[in-house]
């Protein structure tokens, strides 16, 4: 027996209380259903030289499409097989398409790679406890933290401004990126917006850099985010990375009012 | 979702304004009932002596009730009152029944102690097994229990949610085997035929909207995953399920009629109706 004996119904036209009135039965079509996402595993986010990218079989009669130049895959995008080996920083976007389904939602994954260790935390914000290890350790480590807050990789702040005081060893550079936690549910919120300047040995500032990021629209699934400040490229020798939390958690939310937590696993040097 | 014997079909909910629903087979409400269960969770059908009752759980309430097919109580099982090491009572959150041949009543707490209660007819305590822990006689949201009678010698069939397995014991409470379906976060066991029917309410790593129905042959090799990946084997060992489509979001059950036809209601899926999958 497979799942193709199976004819899929739509939901039932079911429940008018009157008896009276006939009993229809609407019977879906393939054309209706989407399909589901592609399932993505990756060794490692953070790595020195490459990293693979595996995916399970999409569903039969279907192809899994991807990019890696930043735009949505559709049917004219490149297949994806059993693996992708990836050599630089990357954004690969992947969705499900064919078999006459709806195409799927997409999966977006970044990867970075890189460079031995070129800057050190001077002065970081303080976390809170239990989620507080050393900054200048943990933050620089190149390890991706889990799923899991409580891995011990992630640090965690309860507060609405935050100031880390990088140096660096006086290689190019095009800016930071700042992995965080995105979860809702767990009252975890990413950053609604960054700031960055950088300076040469002579105090002068190079440069700044500001974005902000939407941190109290609702999202439902726990998520990695990776929020970038880019530059052109520059030779810092010293950098103050600017942090500013929701003030509050909204008012959708069952905290409304309280302070957001943010969670901090990786300051990247791009 | 149960059927009964004249072919209508049951649905708890735990609405109280209607905690059971009774369609006809092509989805036209005949009758509903019910407005004291609002944590109502499982619900069983059993024919006892040419007559049929419904055993129904309540995780909010904490209780088991048997009732006739219109409502009427006949039975009322409260918490065991068992203590545990710290030296509390144990919490009583049952969410599946099972009645053997005996009239037996098997109680699986899947959200409270994880234990597996025992009682007779009359609803006094007879025995318990299971407990949480990581042990093979163990579990980890005992969300479903069904009496599997495909060979000779009848057998406790039991979930194992956040496992992903399906665990066998004996009437006893002792432990005999274990069927792993890794990604499968399956609800309860229902037998039908040769087939072991199980609604997988989420898969691979629990996403939400990720559930599809897993289907169990003789041997309890997954042959069958309706909405899901079709199943593989590898050495023997089954490969992790996931979804394929997003037909289903939270299956919570599978009824299977006498023409072999499925009907899956849901749990938080945006009010849907159930959704019924004719066999050809």
């Amino acid at each position: 027996m497979s799942g193709q004996h199976w004819v899929i119904v739509a939901s039932l036209a079911v429940c008018y209380i009157s008896c009276h009135r006939p009993s229809t039965t609407n019977f879906v079509q393939v054309e209706d259903v989407q399909l589901s996402r592609p399932h993505v595993r990756v060794d490692e986010v953070f790595f020195p030289d490459s990293t693979t990218v595996y995916l399970s079989k999409p569903p039969a009669g279907c192809l899994t499409y991807f990019t890696n130049d930043g735009q949505p895959p559709n049917l004219h995008s490149s297949v994806a097989g059993d693996s992708i080996l990836v050599g630089a920083t990357s954004l690969l976007r992947f969705r499900n398409i064919g078999g006459g389904y709806q195409a799927s939602e997409e999966v977006d994954i970044e990867l970075f790679r890189l460079h031995s260790q070129i800057h050190t935390i001077e002065t970081a914000a303080t976390p809170k406890a239990p989620y507080d290890q050393s900054a200048s350790v943990l933050l620089i480590d190149q390890q991706k933290g889990s799923a899991n807050f409580r891995d011990g990789r992630w640090l965690g702040y309860q507060m609405t401004s935050l100031l880390f005081e990088l140096t660096f060893d006086g290689s190019l550079t095009k800016g930071i990126t700042l992995s965080v936690m995105e979860d809702q549910n767990s009252w975890i919120f990413a950053p609604d917006s960054l700031a960055v300047q950088f300076y040469d040995e002579t105090d002068t500032l190079l440069t700044q850099a500001h974005m902000t990021y939407d941190a109290a629209r609702v999202k439902n699934e726990s998520a990695f985010r990776f929020l970038s400040l880019e530059v052109d490229s520059i030779r810092p020798v010293r950098a103050r990375l600017f942090i500013n939390n929701l003030a509050a958690i909204p008012e959708w939310h069952p905290g409304s009012g309280h302070t957001p937590w943010l969670f901090i696993d990786e300051i990247i040097l791009r | 979702m149960v059927q009964d014997r004249s072919g209508r079909i049951l649905l708890l909910t735990n609405h109280t304004q209607n905690n059971v629903l009774i369609y006809s087979k092509d989805g036209r409400l005949l009758d509903s009932w019910g407005n004291t269960f609002p944590g109502a969770h499982g619900l069983t059908i059993k024919d006892e002596g040419g007559e049929e009752f419904l055993y129904i759980t309540d995780t909010e309430l904490g209780l088991i009730v048997k009732t006739t097919l219109d409502g009427q109580e006949v039975l009322r099982i409260l918490n065991p009152q068992r203590s545990q090491a710290d030296g509390n009572i144990r919490p009583f959150s049952p969410t599946e029944t099972a009645v053997a041949e005996n009239g037996d009543i098997y109680v699986a707490d899947g959200y409270g102690s994880q234990y597996i209660y025992v009682y007779d007819q009359q609803g006094r305590l007879k025995n318990e097994f299971g407990g949480p822990g990581p042990a093979a006689h163990q579990f980890f949201n005992a969300h479903g229990i069904a009496i599997d009678e495909r060979d000779s010698t009848p057998k406790l069939l039991i979930t194992a949610r956040e496992k992903n397995q399906l665990k066998y014991f004996d009437f006893a409470g002792n432990y005999l085997s274990t069927i792993d379906l890794p990604g499968a976060y399956i609800c309860r066991p229902v037998l039908h035929r040769t087939e072991v029917y199980l609604a997988t309410i989420w898969s691979g790593n629990k996403a939400s909207r990720s559930g599809f129905i897993s289907i169990l042959d003789q041997h309890n090799q997954l042959v069958s995953a309706p909405g899901g990946l079709e199943p593989r084997y590898h050495n023997g060992q089954l490969e992790r399920v996931s979804q394929a489509i997003m037909l289903f979001q939270h299956p919570h059950d599978v009824c299977i009629d006498e023409d072999d036809n499925l009907y899956i209601p849901q749990w938080n899926a945006g009010q849907v109706y159930p959704i019924k999958l004719y066999r050809v």
